[in-house]
């Protein structure tokens, strides 16, 4: 299975990350700290996608406001009966991944990132992972 | 080069480029035969050039993707499992990724919407769930179920786009995207909150309006397993292998992107 995680899987997650970071898909929204998400979307009762474009850019809008995080705080409109959310600070988040960037790049002069593993031309699986990995983070920081 | 305050340096991810892919040039896509997967050629996209360049050579890459997967059959089932999966996983790879680059760009041809929309649709399990192998683990197929199901509504996304109503209401898509949605909300938290699906379920997450799957919220659950999977040097997963671990980190940063 590892072996097919390595030659299969990655390069594909790769490809959508690739041309993510390319289109720059979604800018980043501001969002004031402590500030609710919207209320949740459709659910389980109304699993179905949105029925119009206009829903649809709504959607979107309200997901990727909600990608950018707030600071703890409890929504009373939200569904969950789990357990309390869990406290992730803005903060916190940008350590994260910052902390995994740089952890990315200090493998760039590796060689395992630069040795085919699969035939002589073709690059290596890790370096379709840490291109993955980069593109990403390049789509979020412009 | 470090990382300035601001966020990741544009200049870092260039100078990738420029050691892949800018030493060769504008011959790189010359030299790169197109590879049975359309998820390899897109992934030679190049980070490194920019503008005129960069948009020429996606733009080549796309039309070949797109020629690919019109002429793509999954109903003709390679014997070799591990081909079938490459098979099926660069389909979903690739098309996800037009999809991507379409949303403000060119539009998918109504033609090619629907021939996918029909091809994904016949893989669909009886469970509702999506799987590249017989044998697939639960983790597997929550990866690949969340990706199909992301994939499936972008579709109909695009042909709602395109106006196309009678395409838009396709009855059969709808049950498969719901049946899809089940499948998902009947997972266990460690199915979906894992390193390998966080990506396609964040997806999945952005093209349906989902803020949850079945009691999971994948967002903030999501965040907390990351916190507690990062190690020190600022790698995710406890995976020895040094290709995984930068699987796995690359895999915790592009759920992380846009957490900021």
């Amino acid at each position: 299975m590892g072996q097919c995680l390595r030659q299969v899987i990655m390069p594909c997650v790769a490809a959508i990350a690739v041309a993510v970071a390319c289109s720059n898909r979604f800018p980043a929204v501001p969002i004031a700290a402590g500030q609710a998400a919207n209320p949740p979307a459709a659910n389980a009762a109304d699993p179905l996608p949105p029925q119009t474009s206009d829903d649809v850019s709504k959607i979107q809008e309200r997901v990727t406001a909600r990608l950018v995080v707030a600071a703890p705080t409890t929504n009373p409109n939200s569904r969950t009966r789990s357990a309390p959310r869990p406290l992730v600070t803005a903060k916190e988040a940008e350590a994260m991944r910052k902390s995994a960037i740089r952890f990315l790049v200090s493998r760039r002069n590796d060689k395992l990132l630069w040795e085919s593993t699969e035939s002589p031309g073709r690059e290596s699986d890790s370096l379709s992972g840490y291109r993955w990995g980069l593109t990403t983070a390049a789509s979020a920081a412009h | 080069m470090g990382i300035d305050d601001g966020g990741v340096s544009r200049a870092l991810i260039e100078s990738l480029g420029e050691r892949h892919l800018e030493e060769q040039s504008g011959q790189w896509l010359a030299n790169h035969p197109l590879s049975p997967e359309p998820r390899a050629v897109l992934l030679e996209i190049p980070v490194g050039p920019t503008g005129d360049t960069r948009s020429k050579a996606r733009a080549e890459i796309s039309k070949r993707i797109r020629n690919e997967l019109l002429a793509s059959n999954l109903a003709d089932v390679n014997p070799n499992p591990i081909l079938r999966q490459r098979q099926i996983e660069g389909t979903l790879a690739g098309a996800l990724g037009l999809l991507d680059l379409c949303e403000y760009k060119e539009p998918l041809e109504t033609k090619l919407l629907l021939h996918l929309q029909e091809q994904w649709r016949s893989l669909q399990d009886a469970d509702g769930s999506w799987a590249s192998t017989a044998n697939a683990s639960r983790i597997d197929r929550a990866r690949l179920t969340a990706g199909s199901v992301a994939l499936l509504s972008l579709i109909r996304r695009e042909l709602i786009r395109a106006q196309n109503e009678s395409a838009a209401v396709d009855i059969a898509c709808e049950t498969a995207i719901r049946r899809g949605l089940a499948w998902l909300d009947s997972c266990d938290p460690a199915d979906l909150i894992h390193l390998e699906v966080l990506p396609n379920l964040r997806s999945a997450a952005v093209a349906t309006g989902r803020y949850r799957f079945g009691r999971i919220d994948w967002f903030w659950e999501g965040m907390a397993f990351l916190k507690r999977v990062q190690n020190d040097d600022g790698s995710f997963g406890k995976a020895n292998d040094p290709t995984t671990r930068l699987y796995e980190t690359a895999c915790g940063l592009h759920f992380l992107a846009r957490a900021r």
